[in-house]
C-alpha cells in the first residue's frame, strides 16, 4: 500500500473519529448529568416529578434506540421541529443513555446503608451534605464499574447515528467504502479503530477504579467489592 | 419516679412522650430527665422503646406527643436548630456507622468543618486529641475496612466527640461486638464518664452500669416501668417485670 492510498483511506478516517469522539464526550455529558437529575426526581418524595421521572426510563428503556433516533431526526421535522443531525445524535445518545444511568444511580444510592444517613444526621449533616459527602461518594464506588461498561456500550453505540446520516467514524466507513470497492479493508480499520477508543476507555475506567479504591470496602479490582459489615 | 435534681437545670427532660409506629404504639406517656453530669443506664428487653427514647434526643425519630428539650431549646415540628441540637448532642450507635470512604481521621473532621465550620487544621489537631484520649491515635489514617470492630467503635465515639456535644447517646454500643472487645468500647466509656460527660447509654453490660451509671431506668412496652440507683435496681429490683428480666440476664 503506497502513501497516497494510505491517505484516501487515513484522512476520512481520522476526520470520523474525531466526530464519533465529539459524539461520545457530549452525549457522555448530558447522560450523566440528565442521569443525575433524574434519578433525583425517582427519588424524590414528590409525586410528580417521581412519576415523570419514572415514565421517561419506562418508555426509554422500552423502546429501540434505533426508533428513537429516527423519531427525533425523521419524525419531529414533521411538527415542524428540525434537528441537525449531530444536535439529533447527541440529544438521542443522552436521552437513552440518561434513562440507564438514572436507574444505575438509584441502584447506586439505595444501596447505601441505612446507617450511613442516620450517622450523619446525628453528626449534624444538612441533607446536600449527607448527599455530597456521605452518600454520593460511597455510590459511585459501588457503580463505578458498571459505569465504565455504559462507556463501552456508549463508543459503540454512536455507530448508530450513521443511519440518520451524521458523518462520524462508521459513516465515514461506509462512503470510503463505496468509494474505493475495499469494504474488508475498510471495515477492518474502522473496527481497530473503535477497539482502540474503547481500550482507551477502559483503561481510564480501570485506573480511576483503582484511585477510587478503599481498603476493606472498594478494592478496586472489580472483584470481591465486599460490602459487608464487620 | 427520683428525680436527680430539679427540671430547670435539666440537660434532657421528656414529659409524657408517645410515639406510634404506624399503629403500633412504641412510647407510651414518657417522662424522663437528665441532669447535667449525670450517666443514665437505659435497660429493658428488645421491644421496649429504649433504643426509640434516645433516638427521639436527636430527632432522628419524632414523637407525636409530649414535650422534649435538649439544652434548653424544645424539639417542635420545624426544626429550624436541628442542626444545633445535634451538635450539641452525640451519637454512638450499635453498628458503629463509620463512612468507610474515609479515613479514620476524615470520619472525625467532617461534621466539625461542615456543620461547626471549623478550619482544617484546627479541627484536625483537635481529632487528634480525641483520637488519642480514646487511645487509637496511631489509627488515624487507616480506613475503617481495616479495624476491628473495637476499634471502629472507639473511633465513633472520638468522631462523635470531635463536635465538642454537651450530652452523648449511646444505641447499645457494644452489643455488636466480640466479647474480647468489649473492656475496650467500655473502658473508654467509664474514661469518658470520670471527666464529667452527660451520657445516656442503652446497654445490658450491668457491671458497667454498676460502676459508672448514677440512675437505672428500666423500660417495658414503652413505658418507663421502675428507675433507681444501680445497685438497689440490680440487688432489689421492685417491680415484676423487672426482676423477669433481670433474672434472664443472669441465667444467659
Amino acid at each position: 500500500m503506497d502513501w497516497i492510498t494510505l491517505r484516501t483511506y487515513l484522512v476520512p478516517l481520522s476526520e470520523g473519529s474525531l466526530w464519533t469522539l465529539a459524539l461520545f464526550f457530549s452525549s457522555a455529558f448530558f447522560a450523566v448529568a440528565l442521569g443525575l437529575l433524574v434519578c433525583l426526581c425517582r427519588l424524590s418524595s414528590a409525586a410528580i416529578p417521581r412519576k415523570l421521572a419514572k415514565t421517561y426510563i419506562e418508555i426509554i428503556r422500552g423502546t429501540p434506540l434505533l426508533l428513537q433516533l429516527f423519531f427525533i431526526y425523521y419524525g419531529l421535522p414533521e411538527l415542524g421541529i428540525v434537528i441537525d443531525g449531530f444536535v439529533a445524535g447527541v440529544i438521542g445518545l443522552s436521552l437513552n443513555l440518561g434513562a440507564y444511568l438514572a436507574e444505575l444511580f438509584r441502584s447506586g444510592i439505595q444501596s447505601i446503608d441505612s446507617g450511613q444517613y442516620e450517622a450523619s444526621r446525628a453528626l449534624g449533616l444538612t441533607k446536600l451534605q449527607r448527599m455530597k459527602n456521605v452518600v454520593l461518594p460511597q455510590a459511585l464506588r459501588n457503580v463505578f464499574p458498571a459505569l465504565g461498561n455504559y462507556a463501552l456500550v456508549l463508543v459503540k453505540e454512536t455507530s448508530l447515528v450513521a443511519v440518520i446520516s451524521v458523518y462520524e467514524l462508521m459513516r465515514a466507513g461506509e462512503m470510503l467504502a463505496g468509494a474505493t470497492f475495499q469494504a474488508l479493508t475498510v471495515y477492518t480499520l474502522v473496527g481497530i479503530i473503535y477497539f482502540m477508543m474503547c481500550s482507551v476507555v477502559s483503561w481510564v475506567f480501570r485506573t480511576s477504579e483503582r484511585r477510587l479504591s478503599v481498603p476493606g470496602y472498594w478494592s478496586g479490582s472489580g472483584e470481591n467489592n465486599d460490602m459487608s459489615k464487620a | 419516679m427520683t428525680q436527680h435534681s430539679d427540671d430547670s437545670a435539666a440537660v434532657i427532660t421528656m414529659q409524657g412522650v408517645s410515639k406510634w409506629f404506624g399503629h403500633t404504639q412504641v412510647l407510651a406517656d414518657v417522662d424522663l430527665s437528665v441532669s447535667p453530669g449525670e450517666r443514665l443506664i437505659l435497660c429493658g428487653p428488645s421491644g421496649s422503646g429504649k433504643s426509640t427514647t434516645i433516638r427521639l434526643v436527636n430527632r432522628l425519630e419524632r414523637h407525636e406527643k409530649g414535650t422534649i428539650r435538649v439544652c434548653g431549646v424544645e424539639l417542635a415540628e420545624n426544626d429550624r436548630d436541628l442542626e444545633k441540637i445535634r451538635g450539641d448532642v452525640g451519637m454512638v450507635f450499635q453498628h458503629f456507622n463509620l463512612f468507610p470512604h474515609l479515613t479514620v481521621l476524615q470520619n472525625c473532621v467532617l461534621a466539625p468543618t461542615l456543620v461547626k465550620k471549623r478550619s482544617a487544621n484546627a479541627a484536625r489537631d483537635e481529632a487528634m486529641q480525641y483520637l488519642e484520649r480514646v487511645r487509637i491515635p496511631e489509627l488515624a489514617h487507616k480506613y475503617p475496612g481495616q479495624i476491628s470492630g473495637g476499634q471502629k467503635q472507639r473511633v465513633a465515639i472520638a468522631r462523635a466527640l470531635c463536635m465538642q456535644p454537651k450530652v452523648m447517646l449511646f444505641d447499645e454500643p457494644t452489643s455488636a461486638l466480640d466479647p474480647e472487645m468489649v473492656k475496650e468500647v467500655l473502658d473508654t466509656m467509664v474514661g469518658l464518664a470520670r471527666d464529667g460527660m452527660t451520657m445516656i447509654c442503652v446497654t445490658h453490660e450491668m457491671g458497667f452500669a454498676r460502676e459508672v451509671g448514677d440512675r437505672v431506668v428500666f423500660m417495658d412496652a414503652g413505658r418507663v416501668v421502675e428507675s433507681g440507683a444501680p445497685e438497689a435496681f440490680f440487688n432489689a429490683p421492685q417491680t415484676a417485670r423487672a426482676q423477669a428480666f433481670l433474672g434472664q440476664l443472669i441465667a444467659h
